[in-house]
């Protein structure tokens, strides 16, 4: 099904393996949009069959479904991509549930998917945006560490901020 | 489950440095690694440093002459897109009054009849040895270079201050503050070509590439003091066709005059980019008349006169210094590699706004170590309740 491994050319295609088992085949280009896949493609060079034994099947099909929308969109040279990219990135995070895109988030990050890392980062904070400090903490299950009174001692310093 | 909370320090970072100051500010008491992340000097200095420098707040305090309670302090954050009321300057020791206080990045200062300064939206003044020649409406200039806890501030111009007399003729040698030996150095005089008028009021000043540059608002006189040679340029003049009245401004990269212009339609707000060397100019921008004319509401001729504008980064706000409409403003962004600029309307100050007699504006970049770690508060500061009017 791949082609012979020592040409290299656009449709060479790779299979990649899941924590779960589920694999998937995608061209090298689409694959190579994270920073992990592409080292592992340039120091084992041959091998066409890449486990990931720290994402599961479900969120690897969402970083690929990203990077194939990516390179697809890379792949012409017509100046409107960059706003066809936005958009769809932004119909890609918008309904996104928070244990997905916390999920998706750690699957990219291990994988090295830069350009989607910053798209997720910035969906995340964008849940903090206009929060008050207790929703923020309930929203991402984070408890106060702070010995008693120095929570207080920021607050008061810097109280315009907190109005 | 979702565990936001088991998030990588380098993932957090990358997620709080989307946010703006204010919103920082709070997410910093969420827990000790948000505190450590949002205050520490790599966030401060390289995470969000960029970002903060091209968008610079715009902070309005005003004074009221006689009852000091009704000063107030206000800060306008552009990313946020918000006013923040913030409290006014404890005064036991440095009563701000309007002709010796004032602002400049990163500092609210008094001249006379001590110097004394205050980080911004700190509250603890700190007084240097005295200058030489005090004076009041000076022009001041902020350099800061690098991490020093002090920066430089240098001094140029203004009105000898001596008891509560003023001299209006003499010449004032610039005095500039070292903070390693905390003593001012003198320099050279404001060449003599400013002596008509050689205060705040009617010169605007710009720290641009080692220079101070100072530029008569209305004679249109520029002349810039080397900040290494310690000498000043020659006098130039810096008149673009039709200009009433104008402003000297530096922004990130590029040294900016803007003013009230008399065009065959009409009055108009324009921006010139200015070459530093041979003070050449280039309309870059024209403000929207309505925009112009919704800062202002009267038929008068001379409705314009109190008109300010100040500058940082790559903004530049435009607002009226009347209470009338209760200090309306507007912004001017420039943008990076284009130039392209573009103009919005600044909300209105948070109500209520009492009257003042005088306000002081200026612009200045936030910096969030500074805010949550910087220098504890003098102890001697009293708070604001202990002033008697």
């Amino acid at each position: 099904m791949s082609s012979s491994s020592t040409t290299t050319t656009t449709t060479r295609l790779l299979m990649l393996k899941a924590s779960d088992g589920v694999t998937f085949e995608v061209e090298e280009a689409v694959a190579t949009k994270l920073g992990a896949i592409n080292n592992m493609v340039e120091e084992e060079g041959s091998e066409d069959l890449i486990c990931l034994p720290n994402v599961n099947g479900k969120f690897l099909g969402m970083v690929l479904e990203w990077c194939k929308k990516h390179a697809n969109n890379n792949t012409n040279s017509d100046k409107g991509n960059d706003e066809v990219n936005k958009w769809w990135d932004k119909e890609f995070v918008m309904d996104l549930d928070q244990n997905t895109l916390y999920h998706l988030l750690m699957a990219a990050d291990y994988l090295s998917g830069t350009e989607l890392v910053d798209l997720l980062t910035e969906k995340v904070a964008s849940m903090i945006r206009g929060k008050k400090v207790e929703e923020i903490r309930e929203t991402f299950k984070i408890k106060s560490d702070f010995l008693p009174g120095q929570e207080e001692e920021i607050r008061k310093k810097n109280s315009w901020a907190f109005e | 489950m979702t565990e936001f909370s088991n998030l990588t320090t380098d993932l957090t970072e990358l997620i709080l440095s989307y946010l703006p100051i204010p919103t920082l500010i709070r997410a910093s008491t969420v827990c000790k690694l948000w505190y450590a992340i949002v205050s520490s000097l790599s966030f401060s200095s390289t995470t969000t440093q960029a970002h903060h420098h091209r968008n610079p707040w715009f902070f309005l305090y005003g004074l009221h002459n006689t009852s000091s309670k009704n000063n107030q302090s206000f800060a306008f954050d552009p990313v946020s897109n918000l006013w923040f009321r913030l409290p006014v300057l404890p005064t036991r020791h440095h009563q701000p009054t309007s002709s010796c206080f004032l602002g400049a990045d990163g500092f609210f200062l008094t001249t006379a009849p001590n110097f004394a300064y205050s980080r911004i939206l700190k509250r603890a003044w700190r007084v240097t040895p005295p200058l030489r020649f005090s004076r009041i409406n000076p022009l001041l200039g902020v350099s800061d270079d690098g991490w020093r806890r002090v920066p430089r501030f240098i001094v140029v111009g203004g009105v000898r201050f001596i008891g509560n007399l003023v001299d209006i003729e003499d010449r004032l040698a610039v005095e500039i503050y070292n903070p390693d030996s905390d003593s001012w150095d003198l320099f050279p005089p404001l060449p003599a070509d400013f002596r008509s008028g050689n205060s705040s009021q009617s010169l605007s000043s710009a720290l641009f590439r080692g220079r101070f540059y100072v530029f008569g608002i209305y004679s249109c006189f520029v002349s810039s003091f080397d900040l290494a040679q310690h000498v000043w340029s020659e006098v130039q003049i810096l008149r673009p066709p039709g200009v009433v009245f104008s402003f000297l401004i530096a922004c990130q990269d590029r040294l900016v005059l803007a003013g009230i212009c008399n065009a065959p339609v009409g009055q108009s707000f324009n921006l010139w980019r200015i070459d530093e060397k041979t003070m050449e100019f280039s309309e870059i921008a024209i403000m929207p008349q309505d925009l112009l004319y919704s800062l202002f509401d009267s038929d008068e001729d001379d409705k314009f006169a109190s008109l300010k504008c100040v500058g940082l980064g790559n903004l530049i706000y435009v607002f009226n210094e009347e209470y009338h409409k209760k200090y309306p403003a507007c912004v001017c962004e420039i943008g990076g590699e284009s130039g392209k600029c573009s103009w919005r309307r600044v909300p209105q100050l948070p109500s209520p706004v009492n009257k003042f007699h005088q306000v002081i504006s200026f612009c200045s970049t936030v910096s969030l170590h500074n805010i949550l770690r910087g220098e504890e508060e003098d102890e001697d500061v009293a708070p604001m309740q202990a002033m008697a009017d």
